[in-house]
C-alpha cells in the first residue's frame, strides 16, 4: 500500500511504501526492497525524508530506552525515541539531550542522521559530539556498532549522512546535567543586522544564545538564556498542543510585516531575566499543532545556511537585501552563531559562522529565489542545511560540502548495491 | 482489586505492542513483572526499557507457545518467579498472516491455528491450573471480533480466535467458584505490525487506549470487553444474522 507524504514544509509530495519494524530483528527483512529510506518523524522540511516510488521505514516503534548511567549521563535508546520522550522521563531526573533543536519532536536517529544543533553549538558544539557509539544496520543486514575509533569512516559518513548509510538502530550520548527545568531568559533589542552580529561577537557567560530576526526592517531581539541554577523541585510539563485553524491568505507579506512589527514592539513589554520553562524556551512552536499547515496547500520552505564570520556579515546583507527586493512571504527569520566544534562528520552542517534561517512561504517563483541564494553563498563560502533543503543544486552541493567525493566512497562501500536512496539523494546524485 | 506492587503480572506475548503497553498500563515502582515471549533480544529491551521508565522490577523467560513440552517449565518457573504474591495473566499471543497466504500455504495455516488456538488453549490451561492451585489471581486473555463470526477476509484467524473465546467462556465458569475473574477482550483492529499497511473498514484502534479500557475492565471484573465499545453493538447485529444473509456480506 502506497501513502502520499510531505516533509514538515509540505511542498514536496512523494508516494512510497511505508514499513514498520516493531523490533530489531524485522528490520533486517525491510532491506529486501531495491530502494529503501529509514524515516523517523518527518521533521526535516524538504524532500530528505522522502523517497518517491520507493520504501520507508518507518523507525518510530523502536522507541525504548535500553540504559541509563545516572552517574555519567550516558543513555543508551533505540533510534526512534523522540526528544519529547527522553524529556518526559529525565527532566524530572535532572538530565536534558545536549543538544536540542527547535522541535522536541524528532527521533534520535534523524537528530544523529542530520547532526542537528541548537542554540547552545557555540558551546557544545552538535548533537553528534555526545554520542559516543551507534549501532547501524547496513544493508546486508549486519548490524556495526560504530563508534569513533571503531570503523571510522562508517562513523563520520553515519553523522549527518542523512540515513544514507544504513538503518540507525541505537544511540548511546551523554546527557548533560541541569539543577532546575526553569531557563532564565534576557533579551536584547537590536536595530540593524550589524548590531545583531556585534551582539553575537561579544562574549557572553550564556550558554544558549539565539536572534529573532525582521527580515523586512533588519530589527531584531537577541535573546540569550541559562539553566536556573538553584535547584528546583518543580515538575514542568510540555504545554499540550493545540491545532489553531488558520486560513492560508491571512499569512501574506502584509500579515508577515504586521507580525513582525508587532513581535518587535511587545518585547518592549518584556521583563529582563525572566523565568521560563525549558519547553517554552526551546520549542516555542511545540505548543501549537501542525502550524505547518498555515502555509496552505502548497506549502513553505525553510533555507537555512551558514557564513564563514570573515564573510558573514557581507554574505547576510546581501541575502536580506534580496530577499527583501523580492515578493516572497518571509514570516520568520533566525539567526545564530555557530561555534568551531565539530563532530567530524563528512556531510555534517555546521561550521564556524553565522547562520540564518528563513520560513519562506511557496511561491512560483521560488525555484529562481532559491538559485540566486545558492549563488550567494556560494560566493561566500558558506553552506546549507540539508535537512531543509528543497532546491541546492548538484553542482552547489559538491561545492558546499568539499568530503562529498571522500563520503561518497564509504557509502558505495557500505551500500554496494545503492538500495538506500531518497529523492534529496537523488537530485543531489548522492547514490 | 487494585494493582499493587504485591501483585505480580505475567505478560504472555510481551513482543506485542498491546503487551507493552499494557505493561506500561499496571507497573509501578518494585512491582514484579514477567516478560514471556519468543525473542530473547526485543523481550530483554522491553524488559529494560519499562525498568528504566516505572522502576517495576521484570524477568524475562524466552519461550515460544509452540513448544507444548514447555508450558509445564513454564508455568512452574512463573510461579517460583512471584511466590506467595497474586498471580495475574496478561496474554497478548497472536498472528494474523493474509487470508491469501494461508490459502496458498498449508504449514502457515496450521501455524496460525495452533498459535492463535490449540497450543495457547493447551498453554492457558496449565496456567488456569496453577490458578486454581493457588486459589486466586486473574486471567486476561486477547481474543478477537473476527472470533464472533466467520468472514471470508480472515476466516482461519477468526476460527482460531473463536475457539479461544469459547475455551475462555468454560474456563470462566471452572474458575468463578474460586474467585478468578476471566477476562476476553474482543478487539477490532489495533494498531501493530497485524493491521499495518491493512486496509481496514473501522479506525484501528491505539494500543495504549485499548491497555487504559483492559485495565479497568480487569479492576471492575468484567467477564467481556469490546474495544472499540460500538464493536459489541456492531456484532450484537452481525452474531444474529441469519447465515443466508451473512454469506452474502463482507462485514
Amino acid at each position: 500500500m502506497k501513502r502520499v507524504m510531505h516533509g514538515w514544509g509540505r511542498h514536496h509530495r512523494a508516494a512510497m511504501t511505508l514499513l514498520r519494524p516493531e523490533r530489531q530483528s524485522q528490520c533486517a527483512s525491510c532491506l529486501a526492497s531495491p530502494s529503501v529510506l529509514p524515516i523517523g518523524r518527518r521533521r526535516s522540511y524538504g524532500d530528505q525524508c522522502l523517497n518517491d516510488d520507493g520504501a520507508a521505514v518507518l523507525m518510530t516503534q523502536l522507541n525504548r530506552f535500553v540504559s541509563f548511567d545516572g552517574k555519567s549521563g550516558l543513555l543508551t535508546a533505540e533510534s526512534g525515541v523522540t526528544m519529547r520522550d527522553i524529556l518526559r522521563h529525565f527532566v524530572p531526573r535532572g538530565f536534558i539531550p545536549p543538544v536540542l533543536a527547535g522541535t522536541s519532536d524528532i527521533t534520535l536517529g534523524g537528530a544523529f542522521a542530520n547532526d542537528i544543533h541548537g542554540k547552545n553549538h557555540h558551546n557544545e558544539g552538535s548533537f553528534a559530539c555526545h554520542v559516543r557509539q551507534c549501532d547501524l544496520m547496513t544493508s546486508d543486514g549486519t548490524v556495526h556498532h560504530l563508534h569513533p575509533t571503531r570503523e571510522p569512516s562508517l562513523w563520520h559518513a553515519t553523522i549527518g549522512g542523512c540515513g544514507l548509510t544504513g538503518i540507525i538502530v541505537r544511540l548511546s550520548f551523554v546527557m548533560k546535567k541541569i539543577a532546575s527545568p526553569l531557563m532564565r531568559v534576557s533579551h536584547h533589542r537590536t536595530r540593524s543586522l550589524q548590531e545583531m552580529l556585534t551582539w553575537f561577537q561579544n562574549p557572553k557567560p550564556h550558554p544558549y544564545e539565539v536572534a529573532w530576526f525582521n527580515m523586512n526592517d533588519g530589527r531584531g531581539i537577541c535573546s540569550s538564556a541559562f539553566h536556573e541554577r538553584d535547584r528546583v523541585r518543580a515538575t514542568i510539563t510540555p504545554a499540550q498542543a493545540r491545532f489553531v485553524p488558520m486560513h492560508p491568505a491571512f499569512l501574506n507579506a502584509t500579515t508577515a510585516l504586521l507580525f513582525n512589527r508587532l513581535y518587535y514592539e511587545l518585547h518592549r513589554l518584556k521583563r529582563n531575566n525572566k523565568r521560563q520553562s525549558l519547553y517554552s524556551y526551546f520549542f516555542p512552536l511545540d505548543g501549537i499543532a501542525h502550524w505547518n499547515r498555515w502555509y496552505g496547500k502548497h506549502g513553505f520552505h525553510q533555507c537555512q545556511l551558514v557564513l564563514p564570520h570573515a564573510s558573514a556579515s557581507h554574505g547576510l546583507a546581501r541575502i536580506v537585501q534580496l530577499v527583501r527586493d523580492s515578493s516572497h512571504v518571509v514570516p520568520l527569520a533566525v539567526i545564530k552563531r555557530l561555534g568551531k566544534r565539530s563532530s567530524g562528520g563528512l556531510l555534517s552542517f555546521p561550521m564556524a559562522g553565522m547562520t540564518l534561517a528563513m520560513d519562506i512561504k511557496h511561491h512560483r517563483h521560488c525555484p529562481q529565489l532559491f538559485r540566486e541564494l545558492e549563488a550567494i553563498t556560494l560566493d561566500h563560502q558558506g553552506r546549507w542545511y540539508l535537512a531543509k533543503d528543497d532546491y541546492l543544486s548538484p553542482r552547489g552541493f559538491a561545492a558546499m560540502y568539499s568530503r562529498h567525493k571522500e563520503w561518497l566512497k564509504i557509502k558505495r562501500a557500505a551500500d554496494p548495491h545503492g538500495i538506500f536512496t531518497s529523492t534529496m539523494a537523488r537530485r543531489l546524485q548522492l547514490t | 482489586m487494585t494493582t499493587t506492587a504485591t501483585h505480580g503480572w505475567i505478560i504472555l506475548g510481551a513482543s506485542s505492542p498491546l503487551a507493552r503497553a499494557f505493561a506500561f498500563a499496571i507497573a509501578k515502582p518494585q512491582q514484579k513483572i514477567i516478560l514471556v515471549g519468543r525473542d530473547t533480544q526485543d523481550i530483554t529491551v522491553i524488559g529494560q526499557d519499562l525498568t528504566l521508565r516505572t522502576h517495576a522490577k521484570n524477568h524475562i523467560i524466552t519461550s515460544d507457545v509452540l513448544h507444548h513440552d514447555h508450558h509445564a517449565a513454564l508455568v512452574n518457573q512463573c510461579c517460583r518467579l512471584l511466590g506467595k504474591q497474586p498471580m495475574h495473566i496478561f496474554c497478548a499471543i497472536g498472528m494474523m498472516p493474509s487470508q491469501r497466504d494461508l490459502n496458498d500455504d498449508a504449514a502457515l495455516l496450521t501455524q496460525t491455528l495452533q498459535t492463535n488456538g490449540a497450543s495457547l488453549i493447551a498453554l492457558l490451561h496449565c496456567f488456569a491450573d496453577a490458578l486454581e492451585q493457588r486459589g486466586g489471581g486473574s486471567l486476561t486473555v486477547l481474543s478477537s471480533v473476527a472470533g464472533d463470526r466467520g468472514k471470508p477476509s480472515n476466516y482461519v484467524y477468526g476460527a482460531a480466535k473463536a475457539s479461544v473465546s469459547v475455551y475462555l467462556e468454560g474456563l470462566r465458569a471452572r474458575l468463578h467458584p474460586h474467585g478468578i475473574p476471566v477476562l476476553t477482550v474482543k478487539a477490532g483492529p489495533i494498531d501493530s505490525s497485524m493491521t499495518w499497511n491493512l486496509a481496514t473498514a473501522t479506525p484501528v484502534a491505539h494500543p495504549a487506549d485499548l491497555a487504559r479500557a483492559i485495565k479497568k475492565a480487569w479492576r471492575r471484573k468484567k467477564n467481556v470487553l469490546y474495544y472499540p465499545p460500538y464493536w459489541r453493538w456492531i456484532m450484537m447485529v452481525i452474531r444474529h444474522l441469519p447465515e443466508a444473509v451473512l454469506k452474502r456480506i463482507d462485514f
